[in-house]
């Protein structure tokens, strides 16, 4: 027999208690594993949207975080689009709208130029891509077109207004499945900012590839371009991938994931303290058992930390699966599933073993320092 | 059987010099200045009524408790000063308890090696000891059970052998017959009989029974925390 065989029948013979402190542990988990996973996700499909689109930096309103809120001058394109190392550049106007006579909300939608690299980039999975004379037509993501029921040639009403669906497009994750794309002027129009857009994102010349010195230049040319009267434009150019992790909407659904689990980890650490209280307080005796047997105190809280652990263990193996379930399940219930794709990438997974590690630790911390410090004598009166 | 606390002669084992315990929060004294020896392969009754201290000497003695003044020395080294008491009890120390105090939800064979896990033994040899020490008892067929499915009698035969897991030198044994029936009684003391004339361990056995202290080779009597004649503690 090992200290472990012990430890084991300890939390073995109270399995009603131990179930639900697991339980407890393993919601902490999940709700860690989903959350943290589905912001990750969100992160990372923006990342794609970019990449796919071929954007290498993307141009906004410097100190402007809430990305949706940036507004800049379509005019400038040219003069980026001018400068050495830029090989394309795609004003793009974001927004999201609601659809469907209102049954859904926060659909993301892009305006794009019929001639930029974003569009034309776009794989057609049905009916054709937006042309230059497509005003008053639209193209869905698959998934939203399911969800919506709509066929090439049909009507859409997005924000009140009627379009025409021209195409149905293939997108690069389940968040462009499930977003709308209209020519740069009509959404200009629809959200009343005729002649602004959010950002341009910019290809690169192939030959500044791997070089991030010169890409660096071409960073500060953005940034230093200033209005006529010599007054600095206030552009930021930014990787895309860094653009993509420092948007106010993703920082605060990480703030959010991250917030919601604390909770969630704070319950279940306190069910285990909880649990380790009662624990120790009903085995008194037993403890005095121990030590009168000549068990060290350190070994004593070994044992109860051992157990905290082991519950934590099992709760987060039990977290792991059932986080991995929820999401799964998530992602195949109706427009939600469409909108957001986890990321339970090994760094998700081991946040979720982290946090039930740490709930284990400080869970069990205290009984331990409880039951070691415990008086022999006294405790082997304890009845 | 003698009827005195004065020790014998020789290198004692455990050695009481001017001993008392009083307990603060009642300003209860159970123990006074009290001082005694204990020899190397001793068989030694303590007697007295019940509140008399005896409890607390045995405590004392067993490195569970330390005494408000005086000293304990075992082995001819104090034990106030000894940051290692879990190591002496786990290693030079015994105990049988009136109500045997095994752990419920582990089998006999695991009850006797808790002792070992404190001692660092290895596995092997653990579960080799345990096994050694259950047919000593007589209870090599029961090593897979539980305490609650054995006889109180047997489960005091494992709560011995426990004590004897780590080979100590010691045994400290508070009314070991206190909750047994007469044959039960009869076969525990049978078993301390054999520990002392064949193992050689020290015996110190706290009882109310005439019949155990019959069988030890010394009896100490105790009232109000005194050590006193036999007269005087039955006064």
């Amino acid at each position: 027999m090992r200290l472990i065989g012990i430890v084991g029948h300890n939390v073995w013979r109270r399995k009603a208690r131990s179930a639900l402190t697991c339980s407890g542990i393993a919601l902490a988990v999940a709700t860690t594993l989903a959350l943290v996973g589905f912001s990750s996700g969100l992160e990372q499909s923006t990342l794609e949207c970019y990449e796919g689109r071929a954007a290498d930096l993307v141009v906004a309103h410097a100190g402007v975080t809430q990305r949706l809120t940036s507004s800049i001058d379509e005019r400038i394109g040219p003069r980026i689009a001018a400068l050495p190392g830029v090989r394309a550049v795609n004003p793009c106007q974001r927004d999201m709208v609601s659809l469907g006579e209102g049954s859904l909300v926060g659909i993301p939608v892009q305006g794009w130029p019929a001639d930029g690299l974003a569009m034309q980039s776009l794989v057609v999975a049905e009916g054709r891509r937006l042309g230059a004379g497509d005003h008053g037509g639209v193209m869905l993501g698959q998934s939203l077109a399911a969800t919506l029921g709509k066929r090439v040639g049909e009507e859409v009403e997005i924000e009140l207004q009627k379009f025409r669906l021209v195409g149905i497009f293939a997108g690069l994750n389940v968040y462009e499945n499930m977003s709308v794309v209209t020519l740069l002027d009509d959404l200009q129009r629809l959200m009343d900012r005729a002649g602004q857009v959010n950002e341009f994102q910019v290809t690169l010349a192939p030959d500044l590839a791997g070089q991030p010195t010169r890409v660096g230049v071409v960073r500060a040319a953005i940034e230093a371009l200033a209005d006529p009267e010599g007054h600095h434009l206030g552009l930021s150019a930014l990787p895309a991938r860094r653009f993509a992790q420092t948007g106010a909407e993703l920082g605060l659904a990480r703030a959010m994931a991250w917030g919601t689990s604390l909770i969630a980890v704070s319950i279940g650490g306190f069910g285990l303290l909880n649990t380790m209280l009662m624990s120790v307080l009903e085995r008194v005796a037993e403890i005095g058992i121990f030590r009168a047997l000549g068990w060290r105190e350190s070994l004593v809280a070994r044992m109860i930390l051992l157990e905290a652990l082991l519950l934590s263990a099992v709760g987060a193996a039990a977290g792991v699966a059932g986080g991995w379930l929820l999401v799964r399940g998530i992602m195949y219930t109706g427009w939600l599933g469409g909108l957001l794709r986890p990321e339970l990438s090994w760094t998700v997974l081991a946040t979720g073993v982290s946090v039930a590690v740490l709930i284990g630790g400080l869970g069990g911390l205290y009984p331990a320092k409880r039951a070691a410090k415990l008086s022999v004598v006294e405790a082997l009166r304890y009845e | 059987m003698s009827n005195s606390h004065r020790p014998a002669a020789g290198a004692p084992l455990l050695r009481v010099d001017r001993v008392s315990r009083i307990y603060p929060e009642g300003a209860v004294t159970a123990l006074l200045d009290v001082s005694l020896e204990f020899q190397k392969g001793e068989y030694v009754a303590i007697m007295g009524p019940s509140g008399s201290g005896k409890s607390t000497l045995l405590n004392l003695l067993g490195a569970l408790d330390k005494p408000t003044a005086g000293e304990i020395y075992f082995d001819g080294q104090p034990l106030s000063g000894n940051r290692n008491l879990d190591v002496i009890r786990a290693e030079k120390i015994g105990f049988v308890f009136q109500s045997f105090h095994l752990l419920p939800s582990l089998t006999t064979l695991q009850n006797i090696q808790v002792p070992m896990l404190a001692a660092g033994r290895k596995p092997c040899s653990r579960v080799e000891r345990a096994r050694e020490l259950l047919e000593l008892v007589a209870l090599g067929h029961r090593a897979g059970h539980l305490p609650s499915q054995l006889s109180v009698g047997q489960r005091q035969r494992v709560a011995i052998a426990r004590a004897l897991a780590n080979d100590p030198p010691l045994l400290l044994a508070d009314e070991p017959t206190g909750n047994l029936d007469s044959r039960a009684g009869a076969e525990a003391l049978a078993l301390f009989d054999r520990l002392h004339r064949q193992h050689g361990k020290t015996l110190i056995v706290i009882t109310h029974s005439a019949e155990v202290a019959a069988r030890a080779e010394r009896v100490i009597w105790i009232r109000d925390g005194r050590i006193v004649t036999r007269e005087a503690a039955a006064a």
